[in-house]
């Protein structure tokens, strides 16, 4: 997961050019005219709406769409499998009944789609479960960290009161390492399914909230602004309006980053001995299974399932993620 | 001197911030159970030789008390001894041998990410959408998409037996470096490749490369005056950080090849609860993430005259 | 223009030269030759995992690592003693190279003996007092021999003259090894400063609970008073506080390595953080170690029974992944030992080649066994109240004893030879006998051994009256069963989930509903049972000497396992005054009926059918009552291969002898389970005729 761990520290970089570009605009700068907003409005351009453009944009790259679509359908499965006939549950155990023990390692076959474990269970719908699971982690994780992002960024950038404190606050979450907070944070709360998203989300807002906040500084005081308020808009109204439609394509490439990031994560706490219970099979877990076995030809697709799913979901995420944000910038809705 | 002003301003909130992180990771510290310092005799070990063993590592005294302890002697310069994992043993006589494998291995990987993913990156945005763009971005794709605790170990038993090399890493034998090295490079490689792309990308968007384009320059021209070096300042600025952090090595890799690096080092010591290895390891990782991001400033200034440093 | 194609250049350069790094790289990687065992050179398979560099610690989960013994009888008809090709040993070619090599994944946090919880690590490196045979017997090892008074409360060691003390590079440090450094070794170990985790071990002799106290609350104290002195140059003189029959048997503990006062004195805050600052008299010296890396010992060439070190050279390789990695670097000729994992057995008992390669892990005298927890503090959601109520109720208890299949369960472990990892009493067989029969054939425990407890219908008709019972009482069915298990374990992991879903087909889910929990390796039983944390759990005791009395110990007043007494009617909670003992709930307990068995058992110190057999009943009323569910012997389990042969090796189902590498030899191919077979058979014979000799003469063994 090299790429999105460093993504946040590039960005970064990024923001830091730009964050000392700007000449600086203060509120004493500007009187209030007198103005209605409906007036306002009148001299936006017509008949633009930026999501439906964005949307354009999108459907128009026809392997954005495919993905698009692959995805969807992804989640429509993940979520109706277990309402399909002849599904079995994931955690139980089948027993040979000829020999009355446990179906150990069977490789894929009529009865066990996926093959069954080491124990016997069906691996075809702990996949799915895994998958269900997996996915609703990282979707959770990924919203929590991009509202609690967006709107402390925005506080941030816009309340200059509040600019020190938030500064150090930010500074604090950034230098602590994640894996300590994480480690730590998971044996004072136990392992579960809130803690993962908890301490996952704990984290994943930093990088964002910084990023809003820049650029919230950096387009505050661009010639667009100060035209809007001299106009006489209110400023929660350019936050909306003006400043967040630049930001949605990084805001979007950021979240579908957080899923597979997020799964990778799960991963990772699962290797150290710190994922799910095994009464919640995830990804995580069927990836760290399945890899015990990696030296065993005939069970390796204990491992190739679970890996292709985190494959699939993870290019779908990422590729989703690059189109969606070259259609959400402004500057390629022409 | 105003360079010197911001530097010292900075370097002075970076202290107060350390100190803020070091408090805050020894309570929670102080929140974990404190059984595991009686190692595996704890059903048969009396009280009264448990209260001991709490009372010598300090313990037993409240919180406050035990925080003043520890910045009391961390003024002193003294980071403690390992109660644990090592027990006994200066915490900086652990972590320096181990910072040193994993800087080695570290630094051999982050050469090669830069040397292969920067030109890489470059070509790409250059013939986009062209084949080596499409092999860069499938490559990238590649490393991203499996699990990376599943392709090392397919990398090191796949490579070592094709190669025909040890799987484990021997101190002195160059050959069992490679395959370490290549895994530790994938990822850097993918990701320095992509950014490069997408800085180029972005330069390549603005209105000056159009401008030098209508005033006659040739697209490579232009590519290599103009928009690599603006591509290539983002880039620098994580490069302290970049290469301060190869100490802090890979957990995977490391166990798999087994390395003496850093990578166990701190999920180790939270695991065994060795309260000063951990303290020692937040003080470097926050450290040296606050003094990169220094660096990083300062040679993106240098780098860059539009940029002026000061003490806001 | 000009400055453009020199950018231009560099750009290719960079490429030009990353291209020539691969090339180097390939050609590197073609150049060394492929090193596979089977090919015939350099290596040796070998035997004889890495025990993880600690102990048997049972928090570690299933320890695959093989810890267990190797020849040794001195007598033994050894063909050949060095090594070289084409040597024998009794009729089987040895390795070319006598060398050792293993990975391990948890490295040795612990360099100072004085201090650590147990003294495994040293095994090799310093000598004990005594030491044990291939066939568990005593013999003598730095004490040439030993007196006991009558009364059994004093023991005189007579010190091997000769000895001395060597530093890690095999120098001399021109000191021997006398007398006193046993006082020294005791000393630093009862100073309460040094926080010495064994402290307490010591408190069997005389006086030196009080000394150990007095220096604790800071007040003087004379070690004269402690009953450990020197009474010599060449004589050690224990004074016990009251007889320990056993005291041969716990002559492996920390405090019976020697320590040079001399350099302890010298070495100050420095002693034991590493190999170089300890001083070594035993038959290995470590002389290269880099922690998390590699662990080197080399046989003591000044070693006083150096004729009975056969292997040169001991190779210990860190590797955190050695459970995944380890059976790949055997075939691949990288260690000689490596244990092959439960879910990795299938592939190499499918392929001919690589089954004759391996043999059965020898089992350990680790007893593991589920309880029922009668000092419940799982978390309130769970419903404590009830629990209570039917942990209580003797028919619930042996509903779930007659449900539990312990064939499905100990399958996880081992799916080919289940039944001889399976224990239906508390205690191993093997472990101990007398009159002629196995300890676990003695009195009603015959019954037990020999009888398949599970069964479902007797499972079902106390399930009825439990209801019936219950229901009386007020509780409401299903009742929630809190079972924590150690994520740091497959097995064990494995392990929870078919039992849980087994008792769950048996006895219905409107009965029981059993809630499995993961909680992660380090700190897990601290976290759970110790805790009191949990209402069903799989538990596990070792053995601390050679006599059932050491299995009673998990089940008596103040031990965290699942307070027995604390059960309905089984003792009396008293106050501090009227002598209870402390238990871990902060009570004090009194007149417990399984202390008062054990008691009334361990007076008889000299008969031992008659000592053996009250324990036996004991053990028995605990079954009975379905206290106790046993489960089996998995402390280690499973499989290894390896190129040591495992009846070579000094033996003792408890204590370091087995880490112990003197007597053994690596030999040129691994032993088949066929093999393992032939040799236990024979092993397990001469044993027997050796003890049955022992007893005869009245030797103590």
């Amino acid at each position: 997961m090299g790429v999105f761990a460093e993504f946040h520290f590039q960005n970064r970089a990024n923001e830091r050019l730009s964050e000392r570009e700007g000449q600086q605009a203060t509120d004493d700068m500007f009187v209030l005219a007198d103005g209605n907003t409906a007036e306002a409005e009148r001299a936006g351009a017509p008949g633009y709406s930026y999501w439906r453009s964005t949307l354009r944009v999108f459907l128009s790259n026809r392997a954005s769409a495919g993905i698009l679509i692959f995805l969807l359908l992804l989640l429509a499965f993940t979520f109706l499998q277990p309402l399909l006939p002849d599904q079995k549950a994931p955690t139980e155990i089948f027993i040979d009944p000829q020999t009355g023990t446990q179906y150990r390692n069977v490789p894929p076959n009529a009865e066990f789609w996926f093959g069954t474990n080491s124990i016997g269970q069906d691996l075809w719908s702990r996949v799915w479960y895994g998958t269900r699971i997996s996915l609703f982690i990282g979707l959770c994780t990924a919203a929590v960290s991009a509202a609690a992002g967006i709107t402390l960024g925005c506080i941030w950038g816009c309340a200059r009161r509040w600019d020190k404190l938030f500064t150090e606050i930010y500074n604090v979450f950034d230098n602590i390492p994640y894996t300590i907070l994480r480690m730590l944070l998971i044996y004072i709360l136990r392992p579960g399914l809130s803690t993962m998203i908890f301490v996952m989300s704990l984290t994943g807002w930093v990088g964002m909230a910084k990023y809003i906040r820049n650029q919230i500084l950096i387009y505050r005081d661009r010639e667009f602004n100060m035209a809007s308020r001299c106009l006489g808009s209110s400023r929660a109204r350019i936050i909306v309006k003006n400043l967040l439609p630049q930001l949605i394509p990084v805001i979007m490439l950021n979240t579908a980053l957080a899923v597979p990031g997020a799964i990778g994560s799960e991963v990772f706490l699962t290797y150290i001995g710190l994922g799910l219970p095994v009464s919640m099979p995830s990804l995580g877990t069927l990836i760290n299974e399945g890899r015990a076995v990696i030296l065993v030809a005939g069970q390796r697709y204990q491992l190739f399932f679970p890996a292709l799913v985190v494959s699939a979901i993870t290019v779908s995420f990422y590729a989703l993620g690059n189109a969606f944000a070259d259609a959400s910038d402004p500057r390629n809705h022409r | 001197m105003d360079r010197i002003r911001y530097c010292a301003g900075r370097v002075l909130r970076a202290l107060v911030t350390m100190a803020v992180v070091l408090s805050a990771v020894f309570l929670l510290l102080r929140l974990l159970p404190v059984e595991g310092y009686f190692g595996s005799r704890s059903d048969a070990m009396s009280d009264q030789v448990k209260e001991q063993v709490l009372r010598e590592l300090g313990l037993l005294d409240p919180w406050y008390v035990q925080l003043k302890n520890f910045w009391s002697s961390l003024l002193r310069g003294d980071l403690g001894k390992s109660v644990v994992c090592r027990r006994g043993v200066d915490v900086v006589k652990i972590i320096g041998p181990k910072a040193a494998v994993s800087f080695r291995f570290g630094l051999a990987a982050l050469l090669i990410e830069k040397l292969i993913g920067i030109p890489a990156g470059v070509l790409m945005a250059r013939h986009r959408g062209q084949l080596f763009d499409r092999l860069g971005n499938i490559f990238i794709l590649l490393v991203n998409a499996l699990p990376a605790i599943v392709y090392y170990l397919l990398l090191q038993l796949g490579g070592s037996g094709l190669l025909g090399i040890r799987m484990l890493y021997t101190k002195g034998d160059i050959r069992s470096c490679i395959l370490p090295v290549i895994s530790l490079s994938l990822g850097g490689t993918a990701s320095t490749a992509m950014w490069m792309r997408r800085y180029m990308a972005d330069q390549m968007n603005m209105d000056y490369v159009r401008l030098a384009r209508a005033k006659g320059m040739t697209s490579s021209q232009v590519s290599f005056r103009h928009v690599l070096r603006n591509a290539f300042v983002p880039m620098a600025q994580s490069l302290p950080s970049s290469v301060m952090f190869t100490i802090s090595g890979s957990l995977y890799i490391e166990s798999l090849y087994s390395i003496p690096g850093m990578g166990g080092l701190l999920i180790t010591a939270i695991r065994r609860g060795d309260n000063p290895l951990v303290q020692a390891l937040v003080l470097l990782y926050s450290g040296m993430s606050i003094a990169g991001m220094l660096l990083g400033d300062l040679l993106m200034a240098l780098l860059d005259p539009r940029i002026r440093l000061n003490s806001e | 223009m000009k400055e453009n194609r020199h950018r231009s250049e560099r750009g290719t350069t960079g490429r030009r030269r990353s291209l020539l790094l691969l090339l180097l790289v390939a050609s590197l990687a073609a150049a060394c030759s492929c090193r596979n065992r089977g090919g015939s050179t350099e290596d040796s398979g070998g035997e004889n995992t890495e025990d993880s560099g600690g102990e048997n610690t049972e928090d570690s989960g299933e320890e695959n690592a093989e810890t267990d013994g190797r020849e040794g009888s001195t007598e033994g008809n050894t063909d050949t003693g060095g090594s070289g090709n084409g040597m024998f040993n009794n009729g089987r070619e040895l390795a070319a190279a006598q060398v050792v090599k293993t990975v391990y994944s948890e490295e040795l946090s612990n360099w100072n003996y004085l201090v650590a919880d147990s003294a495994t690590a040293w095994a090799n490196y310093l000598d004990n007092l005594v030491e044990y045979d291939n066939y568990g017997l005593c013999r003598p090892c730095l004490a040439e021999s030993w007196t006991r008074s009558e009364d059994g409360l004093v023991w005189t060691f007579k010190i091997r003259e000769g000895v001395f003390w060597q530093r890690w590079d095999g120098s001399l440090y021109g000191e021997e090894v006398r007398a006193a450094d046993w006082v020294t070794t005791a000393k630093y170990i009862l100073d309460p400063s040094n926080a010495a985790q064994t402290a307490d071990l010591l408190f069997i002799f005389r006086g030196a609970r009080d000394y150990y106290s007095a220096l604790a609350e800071g007040k003087m104290a004379d070690f004269g008073s402690v009953g450990i002195r020197a009474s010599g140059d060449y004589a050690l003189e224990f004074t016990l506080a009251e007889p320990v029959p056993y005291l041969l048997a716990i002559l492996y503990n920390n405090w019976v390595y020697p320590t040079s006062g001399k350099y302890l004195e010298e070495a100050g805050e420095g002693f034991g953080l590493d190999n170089k600052s300890i001083l070594y008299c035993g038959a290995f010296l470590c002389r290269d170690y880099e922690p998390e890396s590699r662990r080197i010992d080399y046989a003591n060439p000044s070693y006083w029974d150096r004729g009975n070190i056969h292997i040169e050279r001991i190779e210990r390789r860190y590797n955190a992944e050695a459970g995944t990695l380890a059976a790949e670097l055997f075939l691949r000729g990288e260690v000689t030992t490596a244990a092959i994992p439960a879910n990795q057995l299938d592939a190499w008992m499918s392929d001919p080649e690589k089954r004759a390669m391996l043999r059965p892990s020898r089992s350990s005298a680790y007893s593991y066994f589920f309880l029922f927890n009668f000092r419940p503090n799982f978390p309130e959601k769970y419903n404590i109240p009830a629990w209570r109520l039917a942990v209580n109720n003797e028919n619930f208890r042996k509903s779930v004893y007659y449900a539990l299949d312990r064939r499905a369960a100990v399958q996880v472990y081992d799916p080919y030879h289940t039944e001889n990892f399976i224990l239906r009493t508390i205690t191993p067989g093997n472990f101990a006998a007398a009159g002629g029969s196995d300890y676990i054939r003695l009195g009603g425990l015959a019954d037990y051994t020999d009888n398949d407890q599970h069964d479902e219908a007797k499972a079902l008709g106390y399930k009825l009256r439990a209801v019936e019972e219950l229901t009386a009482l007020g509780v409401v069915f299903p009742i929630r069963v809190y079972m924590p298990y150690n994520t740091g374990s497959a097995n064990q992991t494995n392990l929870a989930q078919v039992v849980m879903q087994q008792l769950e087909r048996v006895l219905g889910t409107d009965y029981i509903d059993i809630v499995i929990d993961g909680y992660p390796d380090a700190n897990y039983l601290n976290t759970t049972r110790r805790a009191g944390n949990y209402a069903f759990m799989l538990c596990s005791w070792g053995p601390d000497f050679a006599d059932p009395f050491t299995y009673t110990e998990p089940f008596v007043i103040g031990q965290s396992y699942s307070c027995i007494y604390m059960a309905d009617g089984m003792a009396d909670a008293v106050g501090e005054e009227e002598g209870g003992k402390p238990g871990v709930d902060g009570g004090f307990w009194k007149n417990s009926v399984y202390d008062e068995m054990v008691r009334a058992a361990d007076v008889e110190k000299v008969d031992i059918a008659k000592r053996y057999g009250a324990l036996a009943e004991a053990e028995t009323w605990l079954l009975d009552r379905a206290f106790v569910i046993p489960l089996g012997t998995l402390g280690v389990t499973g499989y290894v291969a390896s190129d040591l042969n495992p009846f070579e090796s000094q033996y003792a189902p408890f204590g370091a002898s087995s880490s112990r590498y003197k007597y053994q030899y690596v030999y040129a191919k691994p032993f088949s389970g066929e093999e393992y077979g032939r040799l236990y058979a024979e092993w397990e014979e001469e044993r027997a005729r050796r003890i049955a000799a022992a007893q005869e003469a009245g030797r103590d063994y």
